[in-house]
């Protein structure tokens, strides 16, 4: 790092100390420090981006033992891989990456964390995301965070049910004749939910590594912030049973406002520094896609209408107005 | 006792008395039911559901020998009855469903709390929660039974989904509650919760009128 000389601190191995005057650095402020030069790209120096994708996989044991490079300096790869040491030692001794216990560590999550990353989300005029996902021990204490915790799971999940039963019981209110539940609104919500949680943060990493050069950023910190901003659609599905068409298109635009938002005000940041076009075009294609789910998930689940007719009581219960093209099982 | 099942698969909504029938021939002609309910026996499947039925303090120790049998025999009896009123086209979908539903869910909730650092093993929380699910299972065997005397109104069915649920939510949390600490309560409870209350949502909203 550019403009930081760091030396061990008498006795231990792992604390160092900054020239700006900073603290004695414990390995929670490493995190943070080395977390930081993703999102703040002008604290950085030099960037050995293959080393630290290499470490954030995650590698419980390191092969470079080594905390200094030969000049004195210090390798970004070599701080993240000591880390990955000492938090290896610390939380699972070691353990192989194909037991459980391994996996046990990107899962130290507390409830109030996972409650500060949902509000950070849905409100994206505040604090970003993203920035939840670092350690930071002046708010949270002792325990540092992980890029990923179960949260995503549960809230796409929640969603799916959520959306299911919504749409289940708009379907119930909207039927005249004997009515019969939908299971496939449980296997597509699951499929889009879920498939989009998944792909789209992929695709969204592979463009920020390979289209922009910034490969600090963790597929499991896109699909965190993904999970999260999901998480207005929930009670945007429970307000879909109100049987009123410009009611529900309002609270789905509300809705994609908000996760939209969330979405740029934590993504933009990691686009400022590249050029401009390829920026703007997957700002694009971000809340296009976003856009899109948020229509399909209007059209399927959210559609079923008491004021223009009988629409669940056919073996193949279509929106009231528009045909909408149902998924072949 | 297998063709038991089978017979009561393929007879659809005729199933009480295909049942009846099953049964009969199952117990006095079939050589493999004494040895399928000899394995039941062996396992304390029996046992297990009593205890679950009426969650103790003292019954921890059924906890070390799990089996997977219990959850199968409810799994396997929750899916065929709401295959019986589910929609034609989706019969088969929805007897999938079921299973799919009820392993991965009791497999993602049970890595879920022991990634947050329950103290269970992986089967002895999936053995758990599948048992767990006997109320459930005879909430909707009661609300089928009272459907054919037509008193299953939809008062009558909430009522006994939610006793079901909140019985299996409190046996459930007597097995696995205290094996979280305390910061991480409620991020283990709550997918238990979903869990339970998912499975209460697909009983509660079959249809009773044919």
């Amino acid at each position: 790092m550019s403009g930081n000389e760091a030396r061990p601190a008498s006795g231990t191995g792992h604390a160092f100390e900054f020239h700006d005057g900073a603290p004695v650095l414990t390995t929670r402020r490493l995190l943070k420090a080395t977390h930081g030069t993703a999102l703040w790209p002008h604290l950085s120096g030099s960037s050995d981006i293959t080393g630290t994708l290499n470490t954030r996989t995650g590698r419980a044991g390191a092969d470079d033992n080594d905390s200094l490079n030969g000049d004195g300096s210090f390798g970004f790869s070599d701080n993240v891989t000591l880390l990955r040491e000492e938090n290896a030692a610390q939380r699972n001794y070691g353990a192989p990456i194909w037991s459980l216990e391994y996996y046990a560590q990107f899962f130290n999550i507390e409830t109030h964390v996972v409650r500060r990353r949902l509000v950070t989300a849905l409100w994206p005029f505040g604090a970003r995301m993203l920035d939840t996902l670092n350690s930071n021990p002046d708010l949270y204490g002792t325990e540092p965070s992980r890029h990923f915790d179960e949260g995503p799971i549960w809230i796409s999940t929640t969603l799916v049910f959520a959306m299911a039963m919504a749409g289940n019981f708009s379907s119930y209110l909207a039927s005249e004749t004997a009515w019969q539940y939908d299971f496939e609104m449980v296997t597509f919500g699951a499929t889009s939910v879920y498939g989009y949680v998944l792909v789209v943060p992929l695709l969204l990493w592979a463009a920020l590594r390979w289209l922009i050069g910034n490969g600090r950023i963790a597929f499991t910190e896109l699909v965190c912030l993904y999970g999260y901003s999901l998480s207005i659609f929930i009670p945007v599905a429970l307000l879909s049973i109100f049987q009123v068409e410009w009611f529900r298109w309002l609270a789905v635009i509300i809705a994609l406002f908000f996760s939209g938002g969330a979405l740029l005000t934590n993504i933009w940041p990691l686009l400022r520094t590249h050029p401009h076009r390829i920026s703007y075009g997957i700002c694009a294609a971000m809340l296009l896609s976003h856009a899109t789910l948020a229509i399909v998930f209007k059209l399927f689940f959210f559609e079923y209408n008491a004021a223009v007719g009988s629409s669940g009581n056919t073996p193949a219960p279509a929106p009231s107005h528009t045909p909408v093209p149902s998924p072949s099982p | 006792m297998w063709g038991g099942c089978v017979c009561v698969c393929v007879h659809g909504t005729g199933g009480r008395e295909a049942m009846e029938l099953a049964l009969h021939y199952a117990l006095n002609h079939a050589p493999g039911t004494h040895a399928a309910l000899g394995l039941l026996y062996q396992h304390q499947v029996f046992e297990k559901f009593f205890m679950v039925l009426i969650p103790r303090l003292n019954n921890k120790r059924i906890l070390h020998d799990w089996d997977l049998w219990g959850p199968l025999i409810l799994c396997v009896t929750l899916a065929m009855m709401l295959r019986d009123t589910a929609r034609d086209d989706q019969k088969s979908l929805v007897f999938s469903g079921v299973f799919v539903i009820v392993w991965c869910g009791a497999a993602v909730v049970t890595l879920n709390s022991k990634l947050l650092g329950g103290t269970l093993s992986f089967f002895q929380s999936v053995c758990v929660l599948g048992y767990c699910l006997l109320p459930l299972v005879a909430g909707t065997l009661i609300i089928r039974t009272l459907a054919l005397m037509s008193l299953a109104s939809v008062p009558v069915r909430s009522v006994v989904v939610l006793l079901g649920l909140a019985w299996a939510l409190f046996a459930s949390m007597g097995f696995l509650g205290d094996s979280q600490p305390v910061n991480r309560k409620a991020l283990a409870v709550y997918p238990m919760f979903l869990f339970y209350f998912v499975i209460s949502w697909l009983i509660f909203v079959q249809p009773v009128s044919d």
